[in-house]
């Protein structure tokens, strides 16, 4: 049961992080590009777990 | 309005490039559940899975194969746990020489060669661990998986911040919860390791095994290593005793004979031995590629034993094995156990019976031979 519930936090972090890359930001692109890299490289380990892979 | 066009767009490229890692990645991983082949010799009479003595196992993870070598004369009978931890590969490959080369004259041999099945389908992290090593044949190269010291989290997560043994109460590290040895005897309603570990002892029970031998390694710097660890009870010891008087005497290999410490709880040779009537003992080789002094780890590591840093830490005495330039192979590391079930069963002279293992290879023969000399061709 805990595994799932463990589960749904994961799911709702990564579905924060997802909305998060994509909204308006005031900094510049060179700013936004490297904290969307930060994002992508937590999104792997994220959805590997979310998919039961590893 | 062009700034957030391209934080889009970048958005987007990334999106997409995590999918394509998360799919390349996925191949690779799933990989390792792809299952190394097992040739049953001529000895080998029935496979069950584990799942026969606790049904509720049945198509999980940690459903396993039995091997079961019955020579169909009454007597004794061995349970062989190979693969309690897969990144211990001497007792998984001694296992599968068993399944593949012995046949008992007397009494029964049971072997199950992925005691934590789970555990072979991944990986520790962070140890550069290869996930396959492989060993020649005479007619081929076998390959197998190097896997975990502990059940797939996949199988079981999270991990409790402590672990604390159902039976005794007593508490271990979080990352302890999924490592079968500190599961027994288990428990019917437990976690998924704790289900595994109960599965075996009902086997134990149901089947009133004589002995049982769970094979081990560690690294070379470990005091427990080149062991044999028994129940404190009389029997246990004495078969213990007299195997390390055969073996040393034979082939002059070292090896001590430590007791059970009795407030160790969750392995099997102090549970399986307090909750069950079977001789309970547990192996330990030392193994270069599981050490914190290794160099690279690889595939080679893994078979030859060979470590060069091993080497030099050895003649600081920083090691508790002999440790040459040549390594501890895993042909020596199989030897050693081999030689010490083959006693086992030789001195066990108890009410059960005898239990002869037949035609079996020397320390000397798998040695100077190789272990691939007594597995099966690759088909």
């Amino acid at each position: 049961m805990l595994k799932y519930v463990y589960l749904a936090i994961v799911a709702f972090v990564l579905a924060l992080i997802v909305v998060n890359m994509f909204r308006k930001d005031d900094k510049s692109f060179k700013k936004v590009i490297f904290y969307q890299i930060d994002a992508a490289l937590v999104m792997v380990t994220l959805l590997l777990r979310l998919f039961l892979i590893k | 309005m062009k700034k957030i066009s391209r934080n889009i767009i970048s958005a987007i490229v990334l999106c997409a490039i995590v999918i394509a890692l998360v799919i390349a990645l996925a191949v690779v991983f799933r990989s390792q559940k792809e299952v190394e082949p097992i040739y049953p010799g001529p000895g080998v009479t029935d496979i069950k899975m584990l799942s026969t003595w606790f049904p509720k196992l049945e198509g999980t993870a940690g459903d396993t194969e039995v091997y079961i070598l019955d020579s169909g004369v009454e007597g004794a009978s061995m349970l062989v746990l190979g693969g309690t931890h897969p990144n211990e590969p001497s007792g998984f490959i001694s296992a599968v020489m068993l399944i593949e080369y012995c046949q008992p004259q007397e009494g029964c041999l049971y072997v199950i060669p992925r005691t934590n099945n789970s555990a072979f389908t991944c990986t520790d992290p962070q140890e550069a661990a290869p996930m396959r090593f492989y060993i020649d044949t005479e007619n081929g190269t076998r390959w197998f998986r190097f896997g975990s010291r502990a059940t797939n989290p996949i199988d079981q997560w999270p991990d409790s911040e402590v672990y604390v043994h159902a039976g005794s109460g007593q508490t271990l590290s979080g990352s302890e919860t999924r490592n079968i040895n500190r599961a027994y005897p288990g428990r019917e309603d437990g976690n998924f390791t704790e289900r595994v570990a109960y599965g075996i002892t009902n086997l134990i029970q149901q089947e009133n095994i004589t002995i049982t031998v769970d094979l081990h390694e560690a690294s070379p710097e470990y005091t427990t290593v080149n062991a044999i660890v028994a129940h404190d009870d009389d029997e246990t010891m004495d078969l213990a005793l007299w195997t390390l008087m055969d073996v040393e005497d034979e082939y002059g290999m070292a090896i001590t004979v430590e007791s059970s410490p009795k407030n160790l709880h969750g392995l099997t040779h102090r549970e399986l031995g307090d909750y069950t009537d079977t001789l309970a003992l547990l192996m330990e080789t030392a193994n270069a590629s599981q050490g914190r002094l290794h160099g690279a780890m690889s595939p080679e590591l893994v078979v030859s034993g060979k470590d060069k840093f091993y080497y030099r830490a050895s003649r600081y005495g920083a090691v508790t094995v002999p440790y040459s330039e040549e390594g501890i192979s895993l042909s020596e590391r199989c030897a050693r156990h081999l030689s010490c079930i083959y006693y086992f069963a030789y001195e066990y002279m108890g009410d059960a019976g005898y239990l002869d293992l037949g035609d079996f290879p020397t320390y000397d023969d798998i040695i100077e031979n190789g272990i691939g000399a007594y597995l099966a061709d690759p088909e």
